[in-house]
């Protein structure tokens, strides 16, 4: 039995709770403080190797952003349908938000998967629990009410930042806006409408990437893209859709061309800062995963951190003249039309006093 | 038939806790950056120094009083270099038992405001255990700063929801214990341990300090006594910046909550660290924090009012006496 005398020090703290209760009281630290999270979304959205993965890691840094900080996967029944909540169904609403792919990342930790060779400063640690997540949603849930589709996706982005345990952009703000990058969504006008439908205050963010780059990086990246005519037929579906969401939404849908994004990288996050209301911050020119520089989701080798503007010409040494030639028949003229609504999405500096 | 079970519930808690557990060991920061220590007399603004270095992303900040101490937190702990299962067991800081089933509060009886902030603190006792063990059997610490460093990288990693531990990269690691100053040996032994770390003490206005220190703790009621306690420190402050040079800092409290912005550059570029807007906003873990004061406190931030707030609670009396007790001193140490 201790004694409480200095020569025999009391049983240490550590070993007097069990791992469960532990792990409990770690739950329930978080439980009893989660930070709600109802900003609206700021969602990156087009086809594959456009530059959606670095937009969202250029946000990741920012303290008025709640960044999602790998591709967002509630849509259902795959990530490139948004998610259909019926307010009815309560059971479902979790199951179809629920993003399978954070057990693979707490797991294995967090890497692009694109990538030849990974070093070990390309796996990012990512300490995230699904039991607590839906622990948290369930809570968020409760204190209701829910009453629309934003109320739901609410709780559901409450409950997915506050159990990733070592978010580090948790608790600093105040917070302006979420912001999540899911390929493909806004591929399809219907997604669009569903979106500004829950998020009537959201924003959309399109990249369009000139043609003959995006073809070199994407028939590296799938199959499907592997035969020039059929991958510009899907860049084209893509780029088509940005410039009718834009059309229809112009307050709401903000165009960037990848080339503006990676050549004016300032300028560029300067203005859609001013777009979506949070205040430019130097963190905006670095891409990072989790507060920590992360190298760029390129197929060809990346020797360094940040933004790299060579991939912009890259597809000169990578693509036959013919191959080009191709490309600019088929898509010149579309990724010009993107090129000037990017010029229209930017709004002008503030007047300097 | 056997459903599946869905995929958020194919582990349980402990299974969960035990994968946190792996992938932080798998990733730990390494914390061997020199120690910026802040001490000197409670009720002086140590608090909010240690605030305002929290969110600095060069700095492992500390995030409540440093209790590495044995058997007081203001002792220099003894550590016994042939002894490697002794050493957890002696720096292993209890409070953070308390924070974890409570969250992080400066004691309660001292907030002059009705509703003080609770922050929570996401900490695994075990996790640290873990990650300390895991850093000895690696480095195979043989000096006490070794043993040092695999201690402050064991806390600030098993901190899980420390917003600061991947941010760098770092420079310093700071932290506030009252009192270990005040004696000069304990002083020796954490330069003998860090010789590269910085000592920073806060003087504060004797007579600013009698009117917070009194309502703090009964000791400090009697003027004498508490302007003897007073004195030793700040003597003690002084004496380590004449033994000690370049590695010790005497700031006041007043210049502290006066100028914040010049008080702040100065130590930042003492201790080695770029300026950031961050240094002029005491936070907990990045958050705002109310001062931890004796009197009301109705918003968030330095409290440039309480340097003179003494003037509306003491007698004329009592002030005499502080002045010809401690000015002296006080002016001393105001000195560059």
């Amino acid at each position: 039995m201790s004694t409480g005398s200095p020569e025999e020090p009391p049983q240490p703290r550590w070993e007097r709770l069990s791992p469960a209760r532990e792990a409990e009281l770690v739950n329930q630290a978080r439980l009893n403080h989660f930070v709600p999270v109802r900003e609206p979304l700021v969602l990156v959205s087009q086809i594959p190797r456009s530059g959606g993965t670095l937009l969202s890691q250029l946000f990741d840094g920012h303290a008025e952003c709640h960044a999602h900080p790998h591709e967002v996967w509630i849509g259902h029944p795959s990530s490139a349908h948004w998610p259909p909540l019926d307010l009815e169904k309560r059971d479902e609403w979790f199951p179809i938000l629920y993003e399978k792919k954070t057990v693979k990342y707490a797991q294995r930790g967090y890497r692009k998967s694109g990538r030849h060779e990974v070093g070990a400063e390309d796996v990012f640690p990512f300490l995230f629990s699904a039991r607590l997540q839906k622990r948290i949603f369930d809570a968020a849930v409760a204190a209701g009410p829910v009453r629309t589709e934003r109320d739901v996706l609410n709780a559901y982005f409450t409950s997915y930042f506050n159990a990733w345990l070592d978010n580090h952009n948790l608790y600093t703000g105040p917070k302006r806006v979420v912001t999540g990058f899911t390929p493909r969504l806004a591929t399809r006008a219907s997604n669009v409408a569903s979106f500004f439908s829950a998020y009537p205050d959201g924003f959309l963010v399109a990249i369009v990437r000139d043609p003959r780059s995006w073809f070199a990086s994407a028939r590296k990246h799938s199959e499907r893209y592997a035969e020039v005519e059929r991958a510009i037929r899907l860049w084209r579906r893509s780029a088509e859709a940005t410039l009718a969401a834009a059309d229809r939404y112009p307050d709401r849908v903000c165009v960037v061309t990848y080339e503006q994004l990676v050549d004016e990288t300032e300028a560029v996050m300067s203005g859609l800062a001013r777009r979506i209301g949070i205040v430019f911050d130097p963190v905006l020119v670095t891409p990072t995963f989790n507060g920590r520089p992360i190298r760029a989701n390129s197929h060809h080798q990346v020797a360094g951190f940040g933004v790299l503007s060579d991939r912009t010409s890259m597809y000169r040494s990578l693509l036959e003249r013919e191959t080009i030639d191709a490309i600019e028949r088929a898509a010149g003229d579309l990724y010009e039309r993107a090129e000037a609504a990017a010029g229209k999405s930017r709004p002008p500096e503030p007047a300097r006093v | 038939m056997k459903t599946k079970l869905p995929s958020w519930k194919r582990r349980d808690e402990v299974a969960e806790f035990s994968l946190l557990q792996t992938t932080r060991l798998a990733h730990v920061v390494r914390v061997r950056e020199p120690l910026v220590l802040i001490s000197q007399i409670q009720r002086s603004g140590g608090t909010l120094l240690s605030q305002l270095l929290d969110a600095h992303p060069e700095v492992h900040a500390h995030p409540a009083e440093l209790s590495i101490g044995k058997p007081k937190k203001w002792d220099w702990p003894e550590l016994d270099l042939a002894r490697p299962e002794t050493w957890f067991a002696l720096l292993f800081e209890r409070p953070v038992d308390r924070y974890l089933r409570k969250g992080f509060l400066k004691e309660r009886p001292l907030l002059g405001q009705l509703d003080p902030d609770v922050f929570p603190f996401m900490f695994s006792p075990r996790i640290q255990e873990s990650v300390f063990e895991r850093c000895v059997a690696e480095w195979r610490p043989d000096t006490e700063r070794a043993v040092l460093d695999c201690y402050f990288t064991s806390y600030f990693n098993a901190w899980l929801d420390n917003q600061n531990l991947y941010s760098g990269p770092k420079q310093a690691v700071a932290a506030f214990t009252p009192r270990l100053a005040m004696e000069s040996e304990r002083l020796g032994r954490y330069f003998a341990a860090y010789p590269d770390g910085t000592f920073v003490c806060i003087v504060r206005d004797p007579r600013a300090w009698y009117a917070s220190a009194r309502k703090h703790r009964a000791d400090y009621e009697d003027v004498e006594g508490a302007m003897r306690l007073w004195r030793e420190s700040a003597e003690s402050a002084l004496s380590a910046r004449e033994l000690h040079g370049d590695r010790v800092v005497v700031v006041t409290y007043e210049a502290l909550v006066g100028d914040t912005e010049a008080t702040m550059r100065a130590l930042a570029e003492r201790i080695g660290i770029s300026w950031s807007p961050t240094l002029l906003t005491p936070t907990f873990n990045g958050r705002p924090t109310l001062a931890n004061s004796t009197e009301h406190v109705d918003r968030r931030g330095i409290l440039p009012e309480r340097a003179t707030a003494y003037r509306d609670s003491l007698d004329a009396t009592v002030v005499e006496a502080i002045d010809r007790a401690a000015g002296d001193l006080y002016e001393r140490a105001g000195r560059r």
